[in-house]
């Protein structure tokens, strides 16, 4: 009997001793670390931000949101799709197809709307969450915390400018103070209760206090690591971008001005070297991709270079405008950057005169139609699987063609600057001003470029929209630029093919056509309290 | 052999006997049941004594007993018997099967107990139901065998387990997979692991009652999978099956228009997208340069006319237009088992192993998997009992991977490849195949081959996913190894202590090599590596105590568990190969990513339970568990109690003269269970993930978190009336459950203008009920033929009851009143006679109401061509069948059994994805179905298909109720032929068992539409994309000596 109680006691004390220690239920993953550790102190607060560069060229990591969408690698030259301005040469294996068929931004289902949103919108979140804890915290003022508080504000407002851009009736052609703008949502964190959409002006207002903000953090911050940072020179240019949307000429021009300060524009072998480096003297701002960080076929140069060995670039070379690229003098080295009498090798091209000498009306026999195309090869390198098509740009070119390897993408660089402060000139009136701000880009292109042959504002405005449609080709530039000069689509002269472009072939301006403001997410519509179809754009 | 040992085995228990009852008369005789079959191990004990034996291999045995005591004579299934022992020293006995089964012990949460003093919900699976079926995943078996239970079909990918559902989905987050206790431990391998005659039987326990003191893991019920032991007592005895057979498509692809129909829709589409008044005339001169591809014998602009209609010249003469061809073959299957067990007074050991080789019906697929199995049983002591086994089974798996929406997934390219393009580059001139050097063929990539005046296609230019997937090599090699071990301590009578403790290991190597030529791995191709392991620890530790008073029966346990899964996985992705064909990470030089991490998962729970029954007439049982889980924060610990209760009504006196009842048994639970899954181990942690730029060090906010998030917890009722009738010959359950779910985990999509899209949150309260009707018929039972009839039917229901905002999730909407799976969609109202728009049904939000039809002024519904502008609505359809059920047919006939198994559901309906891709608005080079030639032409034709036109993105929405089918179906899903050698020509030869049998798995789907799997998943959205289930036909033999 004594010998089962011990046996009792023995095993009852096994099962005790089992139980398991306090600590047993904690656990933390091991390739993440916790909200409040990530915005403890400003050291931290850097790692986020160096996320945020990251986000801005790299493969989508948000849950729910689409890989593809390779934030600015994606949205530069989707912008350029919708705008027009890079013109496909055939259906290509279908990416960005939709965006220049005008079918994709319409529609509140696209993932296209909604990556682009939510991506801007987690940019604002992450800053709000920057700028609030340090507002609640007592961190020692640094020029280390002006930095972080400096980008965070400018990465804010910069985010809202690209919403509020792209999904509200532009600025200058509407109302600003009925047209319904989009959230603004300051606070981050939960609880998650959305936000109204306001009105344009309201969020023009914020962007401007947190742009300024921006500036005055950065003028007493220390340096940008590097040009994938926001420097107070970027932090000049975004404000000069939002200015020039608003129709705030002024301070577009002096913030312009300010932004290219140490940028030197390029010379001809620099503009000619392929813009695949954010290393170039007159990049910004710009971000560095590393073969261990690749975008694969989602980045930049897979969706608008010629020699990125993708099938969408060996069946689709991107085009510019004829009558564009026309109008370039031959004393402009830019006209080396596209080739008007390159073959068309394609018989899809959807020109129609794919496939041959006997479809090209510029080759008459098969052997100079051959050689040209093995010249563009050989001179741009690229794969023989690789189409050409007249008018293809080589703007774009891969430090290593042919392969699938790693290119910077380029955000704002000195040129778009030097535009801004022209047009903001002109529209002031300011003829001179404006004359002599165009020439200091346009006698680095062209060394017979001569600013008196423009005299009036729409000399001036005629200029300047044609210098941005070539210098920026294909810089993401082109869509937002119709909506501010209130310009139809009209791409009959273009070398652009109706069957392939079909609604984005015409389209009316963006005064008389909503089809410009581009629908808010289904998704947003679906979560967020405040909105309901009604609000749909 | 075998009679020596059984030889020798008689002569020790002789001995054993003799010692003890020296002064006794010795009895001796063979036990065998009611077919003349010997009952090894069946227990012969001397009435009122605890001396006793048991019968040997060959069902005999020895007993020593006086003259005038009472044999009883039991085995488990079977009616005990008693017998006097008269003179004779000989009494062979036949024992009747237990047609009640009642006695039958069912496997429950820490323990066993017998089916007339089980008060919960449970199906079983034996053996007999698994060892004749070429089956995979044992899984697979219980489809059809138990009420209450859904299925999803398994991927047609050699190797791949089906997925099941127990009394409806409870969560909103979609988590429906059921707890899986193998022998007595939670099993997270692959359940395709599990060498199927290594089963004893399979336990899905279905209501709170039984699964409760699985407490936070068990809110999908929980399947108790046990393996077979050897046997005290017995011989050794050996079994071994084969299978051979044929593999083919289970479910054939969908209907496809013919290369005219092709053009000739297509010129539709290309018409209808230009605009002036050459319209028609482009179309068809041009159609050629849209499509890329002519495989007829007429001009490249002469295919089409004006009117749209085939040149009447034109005939076929590409030599090979079909996709399926390339990518499908025969495949085929064989699988070998070997079991040996056996045991002595005192221990039991079991012995298997198995080998499976299977070829999928679609090239590159195949499976190779080898387990083996040790268990054994000792006796250490009077009060120490230990026990345990090893597993361990390796398998390889060789692509292709279904790669979802990806352009190299070839199911996706071979379905939406338009009728007139080969896989093969083909002759433009004269369509024959063209070939290389080597004669062999060359895949068309769909890009311009100038120099052969071959034009590009217009869809997916640059890939072809087939000669991808030949070229490109997907490995998957997986150890799974395991091991249980057991001490059971009796410390005096009635209360025992035990400890379980197991662990599983998985280890993974899946390599992934895409070629240089075609594809995402051109130019230089590219590898990746990724390994993990898998260490999942489980420990157990129960006392039990039970005590008789008279007519009242305790019965009491008490326990603790812990839980620990570990998981670490290592990737490598490299491009550039220096040499090919090897597929190592060496062979690669630039480094694309690298990455690793591990993840954890805890759980710890206290458990006591206590049985109750008086007189057996009346039990009661009661349960209650804690547990804590990592995953929560700030609530980490939960409490689940259940209590059952059973009035077995045949057992009363007033029951006595009640004569066609044989068994008549009430029984109803109540019980709570949790669960804590969301998706992610760490969903409650706010988390930065790793982001780095350009090699500096970089964060990025990568989920919401919430500390707050608490235990869903799982409520559900059960009553049920189990009955048998007319001597068994009727036997059967009616059953009714109401599960309730509350607290519910989901992450809650929120506005996506919060900068994150969904938030961790326990968010609302559903229920499923449904009413289970199992019944089992022995229509004709005669000597030589016999025919049992089993049906079983189920419904089910899900309705939402509370939760704060609706969300929308895909083609759902979610708000109380309705269920997870009520479809909300763009309401399409037919097309416009006049031009042929798609039109949709109007719908607007009313004070927070969705879903409220605009009317016209006439009262009728408003119409819009824009889905956009109309707005969704509610479909009153939804994805969850009325009624589930199966129907079984055995026939007995001498030595031939036949068995036949169909599977059915009545009602549901399925967003067909997989069809509206093939009712496009007119995409050049995509797929297109036969039902796109009632397509609208001209003003005034009546019809339900709209208009063709490139681009317009209006015309054929794939979130509409257009595509919304029937789910019904009815599948004969298996079917049996075996043959028995009889007994006296098996002994001749010396064997025990000898059978030939054929079966065949998935043989029809009779569904709604060619080409649709209405098991493919619960939302009832097919993609049509995917490896569809297969179709096996085998023979085999099993033999046993």
């Amino acid at each position: 009997m004594i010998r089962n109680k011990i046996k009792l006691l023995l095993a009852l004390t096994m099962v005790m001793v089992v139980g398991c220690s306090e600590e047993y239920l904690e656990t933390v993953p091991t390739d993440s670390i916790s909200e409040a550790a990530a915005l403890s102190n400003p050291d931290n607060m850097e790692l986020v931000l160096n996320g945020l560069h990251r986000m801005m060229y790299g493969q989508n990591q948000l849950e729910g949101g689409e890989s593809s969408r390779s934030g600015e690698s994606y949205f530069i030259p989707g912008f350029d799709a919708v705008g027009g301005n890079t013109i496909h040469s055939s259906p290509g294996n279908g990416w960005m197809r939709a965006d220049a068929q005008w079918t994709s931004h319409i529609n509140p289902n696209s993932t296209t709307n909604l990556n682009l949103w939510f991506q801007r919108y987690h940019f604002i979140a992450t800053s709000s969450n920057i700028i609030n804890t340090v507002a609640s915290s007592d961190f020692t003022v640094t020029p280390q915390l002006n930095n972080i508080l400096g980008q965070a504000h400018a990465y804010r407002a910069w985010s809202y400018w690209r919403l509020v851009t792209t999904f509200s009736k532009g600025y200058l052609i509407g109302n600003p103070s009925t047209d319904p703008g989009v959230p603004l949502i300051l606070e981050a964190g939960a609880p998650y209760v959305g936000a109204p959409r306001g009105t344009v002006e309201e969020v023009y207002t914020q962007m401007y206090k947190d742009i300024d903000a921006a500036i005055n953090y950065l003028k007493v911050a220390s340096a940008a690591e590097n040009k994938s940072n926001i420097s107070l020179n970027a932090a000049y240019g975004i404000k000069a971008r939002i200015a020039l949307s608003k129709g705030d000429w002024a301070a577009a021009a002096s913030n312009a001005a300010l932004a290219r300060v140490g940028y030197p524009l390029l010379n001809e072998t620099e503009w000619l070297s392929g813009f695949n480096s954010y290393d170039l003297p007159e990049v910004i701002w710009g971000g560095k991709v590393i073969d261990t960080e690749s975008n694969y076929f989602q980045s930049y140069f897979y969706f608008i270079s010629f020699s990125f060995n993708g099938s969408l670039n060996r069946s689709n070379p991107k085009l510019i405008s004829k009558e564009l690229y026309d109008r370039i003098p031959a004393t402009d080295y830019r006209n080396k950057a596209w080739l008007p009498l390159a073959p068309n090798t394609n018989g899809a091209a959807s020109n129609g005169q794919g496939g041959s000498y006997l479809t090209d009306p510029n080759y008459n026999d098969k052997a100079s139609f051959d050689a040209a195309k093995a010249a563009i090869i050989a001179k741009y390198g690229a794969t023989s699987a690789h189409n050409t098509h007249p008018y293809m740009n080589v703007k774009f070119q891969l430090k290593n063609p042919g392969t699938t390897g790693v290119d910077d993408v380029i955000y704002m660089r000195s040129s778009e600057m030097v535009l801004i402060e022209a047009e903001a000139k002109a529209m002031l009136s300011d003829i001179t001003g404006a004359q002599n701000a165009l020439e200091v880009l346009g006698i680095k292109r062209n060394p017979n470029f001569n600013k008196l042959a423009f005299t009036t504002q729409a000399q001036l405005m005629d200029e300047i929209k044609w210098q941005r449609r070539v210098e920026l080709w294909g810089e993401g530039f082109s869509f937002h630029d119709n909506i501010r000069w209130d310009e139809a689509i009209d791409q009959t002269n273009s070398g652009a093919s109706l069957v392939l472009y079909q609604d984005g072939f015409m389209q009316a301006k963006p005064s008389t056509n909503d089809k410009w403001i581009w629908k808010i997410p289904q998704k947003e519509i679906d979560a967020n309290p405040f909105l309901t179809d009604a609000d749909q754009n | 052999m075998k009679t020596k040992f059984s030889g020798i085995l008689t002569l020790l228990l002789a001995f054993a006997v003799q010692f003890t009852f020296a002064q006794e008369k010795t009895i001796s005789g063979k036990v065998s049941d009611a077919s003349g079959l010997p009952l090894p191990g069946a227990t012969v004990v001397v009435k009122g004594t605890s001396f006793g034996t048991s019968t040997d291999f060959d069902g005999k045995y020895v007993i020593k007993a006086k003259q005038g005591a009472t044999l009883v004579y039991s085995f488990v299934g079977y009616t005990t018997k008693q017998v006097q022992v008269g003179t004779s020293n000989t009494i062979n006995l036949v024992l009747e099967e237990d047609a009640t089964s009642l006695n039958e012990v069912v496997v429950v949460a820490f323990g066993t107990t017998t089916k007339e003093a089980f008060t919960g919900s449970a199906s079983i699976v034996k053996a007999e139901d698994l060892e004749l079926r070429p089956l995979t995943s044992p899984i697979a078996a219980i489809e059809g065998n138990a009420t209450g239970v859904q299925f999803l079909s398994a991927s047609g990918q050699p190797g791949s387990s089906p997925s099941i559902v127990i009394r409806g989905v409870g969560t909103l987050n979609g988590n429906t997979d059921p707890l899986f206790i193998v022998d007595g431990v939670s099993y997270q391998g692959g359940l395709n692991t599990i060498n199927q005659d290594d089963i004893e039987s399979m336990t899905i326990l279905k209501d709170a009652a039984s699964t409760s003191l699985y407490g936070s893991r068990a809110a999908n019920g929980v399947v108790i999978i046990t393996t077979k032991k050897g046997k005290k007592s017995t011989g050794i005895t050996v079994n071994a099956t084969s299978q051979f057979g044929t593999i083919t498509k289970g479910i054939d692809e969908y209907d496809a228009v013919n290369p005219g129909e092709y053009y000739e829709l297509m010129f539709q589409s290309y018409k209808n997208s230009l605009t002036g008044a050459n319209a028609a005339q482009t179309a068809a001169s041009q159609l050629y340069n849209r499509l890329g591809r002519n495989p007829f014998n007429v001009a490249n602009d002469q295919i089409v006319d004006v009117n749209g209609v085939l040149n009447p010249n034109a005939q076929l003469i590409a030599e090979d237009l079909s996709w399926y061809d390339a990518l499908e073959r025969t495949g085929s299957r064989q699988s070998h088992s070997i079991n040996v067990s056996g045991g002595g007074e005192k221990h039991s050991v079991f012995l298997s192993a198995s080998n499976l080789d299977e070829n999928g019906y679609v090239i590159e697929s195949n499976y190779k998997r080898t387990t083996t199995r040790l268990s054994g049983t000792f006796d250490a002591a009077k009060w120490l009992t230990i026990g345990g086994n090893v597993n361990i089974s390796t398998e390889n798996t060789h692509g292709p991977a279904s790669r979802g929406t990806s352009v190299a997934n070839v199911f996706g390219f071979a379905k939406n490849m338009g009728s007139i393009y080969s896989p093969y580059l083909l002759d433009p001139v004269t369509g024959q195949i063209l070939r290389d050097e080597a004669g062999d063929i060359i895949w068309d990539r769909g890009e311009s081959i100038a120099s052969l005046g071959i034009q590009s296609r217009p869809t997916n230019v640059g890939r072809n996913a087939l000669e991808e997937a030949i070229l490109n090599e997907e490995i998957t090699r997986r150890n799974n190894y395991g091991y249980r071990f057991n001490a059971d301590f009796t410390i005096i009578e009635g209360l025992k202590t035990s400890f379980i403790y197991g662990q599983d290991y998985q280890d993974s190597i899946n390599q992934s090599y895409e070629n240089p030529v075609v594809g995402d791995g051109a130019p230089t191709a590219r590898f990746d590596d990724n390994r993990f392991r898998r260490t999942v620890e489980n420990f157990n530790q129960l006392i039990s105590y039970n005590k008789t008073l008279g007519n009242h029966n305790f019965d009491l346990t008490l326990g603790h568990e812990s839980f620990d899964r570990n998981f670490s996985e290592n990737r490598a992705f490299k491009s550039t190969e220096t040499a090919s064909g090897i597929y190592e990470l060496a062979n690669f030089s630039v480094i694309l990513d690298a990455d690793g991490s591990s993840t954890d998962y805890k759980l710890e729970g206290y458990l006591a339970r206590l049985n109750y029954d008086f007189g057996s007439k009346y039990y009661l049982s009661g349960s209650v568990r804690r547990d804590g889980s990592s995953v929560f924060t700030n609530n980490k610990w939960g409490t689940f109690y259940s209590v059952g209760g059973a009035w077995r009504i045949d057992q009363e006196s007033f029951m006595k003269n009640v004569n066609f009842i044989n068994n008549l048994k009430l029984r109803g639970s109540y019980g709570q269970v949790g669960n804590d899954q969301l998706g992610n181990y760490y969903i409650s942690q706010p988390l930065y993930a790793i982001y780095p730029n350009a090699g500096a060090p970089g964060i990025f906010w990568d989920s919401t978190g919430n500390a707050d998030l608490k235990w869903e917890t799982s409520e559900s009722y059960d009553v049920a009336l189990e009955f048998g009738l007319f001597n068994n010959r009727i036997s059967g359950s009616f059953e009714y459950y109401k599960k309730i779910s509350s607290d519910l985990l989901y992450n809650v999509p929120i506005a996506p203008s919060e900068g994150q899209i969904e938030a961790p949150d326990n968010v609302g309260d559903l229920y499923n009920e449904g009413f289970e009707l199992g019944l089992n018929a022995q229509i004709i039972k005669s000597n030589n033929f016999s025919w049992n009839l089993g049906i079983q039917a189920s419904t089910l229901k899900n309705e939402i009851t509370a939760l704060p905002n609706p969300f929308v999730d895909g083609s759902k909407r979610w708000e109380v009143g309705r269920s997870r799976y009520d479809f909300f969609l763009y309401d399409y109202a037919g097309v416009d006679p006049t031009n042929g728009d798609a039109l949709y049904y109007m719908y607007e939000e009313v004070d927070g109401q969705v879903g409220v039809p605009v009317l016209n002024d006439d009262g009728t519904h408003k119409t819009s061509n824009s889905w956009a502008t109309a707005s969704k609505g509610y479909a009153n359809a939804s994805a969850i069948p009325d009624l589930i059920g199966s129907i079984t047919n055995s026939f007995k006939y001498k030595n031939i059994d036949l068995s036949v198994l169909l599977t059915y559901q009545i009602g549901g309906d399925i967003l067909d994805y997989g069809y509206a891709d093939m009712m496009h608005a007119g995409t050049y080079g995509a797929s297109l179905h036969p039902d796109m030639l009632n397509t609208w032409k001209n003003p005034g034709d009546i019809t339900d298909v709209p208009r063709l036109q490139n681009g317009n993105i209006n015309l054929a929405q794939s979130l509409s109720t257009r595509w919304l089918t029937d789910a019904s179906y009815i599948a004969i899903r298996n079917v049996n032929l075996s043959y028995s050698l009889s007994n006296s020509v098996a002994d001749k030869i010396g064997i025990n068992k000898l059978r030939l049998f054929a079966s065949g798995e998935n043989l029809f789907m009779f569904a709604k539409r060619t080409g649709l799997n209405p098991q493919y998943n619960l939302a009832g959205t097919p993609s049509g994309n995917d490896y569809n289930p297969n179709r096996v036909i085998s023979i085999g033999v099993n033999v046993a000596f």
